[in-house]
């Protein structure tokens, strides 16, 4: 499998070449064009209780297998949202990713979902999902990604968290004192300790859904 | 102190380097990411702040009330971002003019800019646009963030721009708000308003319109009560 | 005239210096900035009916706004609404281009459009595939949501509804379902069009649907 990431960052898109029997795992929505030899099989990933958990987590309840048939095939995919993607190749190894950051994935990787234990995570409406396995993960942002070797510690704003690797532990608080915390605007942060590679959006989207909100056409009562 | 911008146009991120005891001055919620030796202290406009009422409009509005000061207990960084998808640029002011900047368009700045909100002036502007505009005078690093690219236009003579696409302008020009072309133009054009610029001085715009993206995103959203 | 598209790919603007007399005809609500110069004339164009037509299939606006540079040369600054890029097309007579309703930008007084039907399964698609023909001569700019990639087709091709921009007259394509019926329903690649022939296809990476759908789930309670 080659692929190619196009566009960065602003509209990102992976093509991907697969050989003639390959494989590529999808979130469903994901193609943008393909060869007329792609196959195309829809699946609940992990049976159905599999794709329960992840459409808690907010991930599209089924995924699609698109197989290259007889010959060597390209397809293109693309999150919905606006902003970046990234290839990382797992190799054994695990990486936590925010959930709706999945795009797609090449070989033997298993996805589970985690949801994370501090309640505080949950309110900012960010869920973990665990990827481990040997492969290639396709994962995208909304706005563009950075990523932040850190060595120590750092801080980061709760929703502009993409992915990180396992071998960081982090910690939830209040930012500043008190009055810092609910008047700020700021809200929740995480602090990441230990030595690992951090990737952060530069975009959020909880502060983008209460912009559009106003936008919205008003209910009409029908009383 | 040093600004570095990445991610233009598209999602524009500044990250301001501080060394110890230097401090820099964000609206809420900007901050994305920051080392882990800086101090946040928020206050609320205190310049001519215009009283609870004015500053409870401008939450409804979207637009934060309080504004938040970073200062490093060691040489580390802050990075900020604004809500909407665009760009941020830089804006160096020496103190000679003072900037007229659209209230989302202020992202942060050095603590020695003064913000004034309530200056006189900007009538006839946006009405039905939730919008209302600051004052930046002193001398300081200014980040300004668009819906949009940001590109700046020096005027000598006249220019007209349409309301939705100003980022800021210097006070040395002079602005009218007209209708375009005659009165079936105005209803009919999409145009609207605009603005004609006169005079000597910078204008910065913003190749796209927040408000108009909005309304054509959010009319497909599923609706809300009232 | 000469032009500039600055900005893209993500927030791309078209900048024209018109010589005095030239015109630009450009969809309404997409002047940015412009010289004192210019006189402006609305208009519900190709005739109210007609117009109105393109509004209800297209959701393009059903107005438009031709520009003058009056007594000497002047600029004008176009923008589309959302962010994503132009693309320019030259057109010659006997050329006609298709085009998404919602991609028209700008063009010269002397290119045509006329609303093209996509066909039933297009309608069905509910990414509004409603296209229209753009013929005559000159220049039309075209914009996306997201970026514009330029494919060359020569034989076969398959893109997703919502991702297509415009393609040039030597492609014909069909709306089919993908896959069998679990796929279509559960998917959510829905219907894609199979293009045949050899020309270019442009394609967006973005849909205003998906961005949507990603969305809505993260609107405070109602």
């Amino acid at each position: 499998m080659k692929y190619e990431l196009t566009g960065k960052p602003d509209f990102a898109m992976a093509t991907l070449s697969l050989a003639a029997g390959e494989k590529v795992t999808a979130e469903a929505g994901a193609m943008v064009a393909m060869s007329a030899n792609m196959k195309i099989e829809t699946k609940a990933k992990g049976g159905l209780l599999g794709g329960l958990k992840r459409a808690l987590v907010g991930e599209s309840f089924f995924t699609n297998d698109f197989t290259a048939e007889g010959d060597a095939g390209t397809i293109s995919l693309a999150p919905s949202i606006p902003g970046d993607v990234e290839a990382v190749e797992l190799n054994g190894g695990t990486m936590y990713m925010q959930s709706g950051a999945y795009v797609a994935h090449v070989g033997n990787i298993n996805i589970d979902t985690k949801l994370n234990l501090q309640s505080f995570f949950a309110g900012e409406g960010l869920f973990l999902i665990k990827l481990t396995g040997t492969g290639t993960v396709f994962f995208c942002s909304y706005g563009g990604l950075k990523k932040i070797p850190v060595a120590g510690s750092y801080i980061v704003d709760t929703t502009h968290i993409v992915a990180f690797q396992d071998s960081l532990t982090f910690n939830v608080q209040a930012v500043g004192g008190l009055k810092a915390t609910f008047l700020s605007g700021e809200g929740l942060v995480c602090r990441f300790s230990g030595q690992g590679d951090l990737w952060i959006q530069t975009r959020s989207a909880p502060p983008f859904a209460f912009w559009l909100n106003p936008f919205r056409p008003v209910e009409k009562s029908n009383n | 102190m040093k600004i570095e911008i990445i991610h233009r146009p598209s999602f524009a991120m500044a990250q301001v380097d501080l060394a110890e005891g230097e401090s820099f001055v964000s609206e809420g919620g900007a901050m994305v990411t920051m080392t882990d030796n800086i101090n946040i202290e928020t206050s609320t406009f205190s310049r001519g702040g215009g009283g609870l009422l004015k500053g409870l409009k401008r939450l409804l509005t979207g637009e934060s009330f309080f504004l938040n000061k970073f200062t490093a207990r060691g040489a580390g960084h802050v990075a900020f971002a604004p809500t909407l998808v665009g760009d941020i640029e830089q804006i160096t002011l020496d103190g000679s003019k003072n900037l007229i900047v659209q209230s989302t368009s202020y992202l942060a700045g050095s603590p020695t800019l003064e913000l004034d909100t309530q200056f006189g002036g900007m009538k006839g502007f946006f009405s039905g646009e939730s919008v209302f505009w600051i004052k930046i005078s002193g001398a300081g690093e200014l980040l300004v963030n668009s819906f949009g690219g940001i590109f700046a236009k020096d005027i000598d003579g006249k220019f007209i721009c349409d309301t939705g696409h100003i980022v800021a302008f210097e006070d040395t020009i002079s602005y009218k708000v007209k209708k375009v072309g005659g009165w079936k133009a105005t209803i009919l054009s999409g145009e609207g308003l605009v603005c004609e610029f006169e005079g000597k001085g910078r204008l910065y715009m913003q190749t796209h319109n927040a408000p108009e993206f909005g309304k054509l995103i959010g009319g497909k959203l599923p609706p809300r009560k009232q | 005239m000469n032009y500039e598209i600055k900005h893209g790919p993500s927030f791309a603007s078209l900048f024209l210096n018109l010589d005095t007399g030239e015109q630009v005809r450009t969809e309404a609500g997409a002047m940015v900035g412009m010289s004192t110069n210019l006189s402006i004339k609305t208009k519900a164009y190709g005739g109210f009916l007609k117009a109105l037509i393109r509004k209800l299939v297209g959701g393009e606006s059903i107005f438009q706004n031709t520009y003058t540079a009056e007594g000497g040369a002047g600029e004008i600054i176009v923008s589309p609404t959302l962010p994503g890029s132009i693309k320019a097309k030259t057109l010659a007579k006997g050329q006609t281009f298709i085009l998404q309703a919602s991609a028209f930008l700008a063009c010269t007084p002397d290119v045509t459009l006329k609303t093209k039907y996509g066909g039933l399964k297009a309608l069905m698609s509910g990414e509004g595939l409603f296209l229209l023909q753009a013929g005559g001569e000159g220049e039309l700019w075209f914009n996306s949501y997201g970026n514009i990639i330029e494919i060359d087709v020569d034989s076969e091709y398959i893109v997703d509804t919502g991702h297509i921009v415009a393609f040039e007259d030597g492609l014909s394509f069909k709306v089919k379902k993908i896959g069998g019926l679990k796929s279509l329903v559960f998917s959510g690649e829905g219907f894609v069009a199979n293009f045949k022939g050899k020309g270019k296809l442009y394609i967006q990476s973005r849909t205003v649907s998906s961005l949507v759908g990603w969305i809505t789930p993260m609107l405070p309670a109602r």
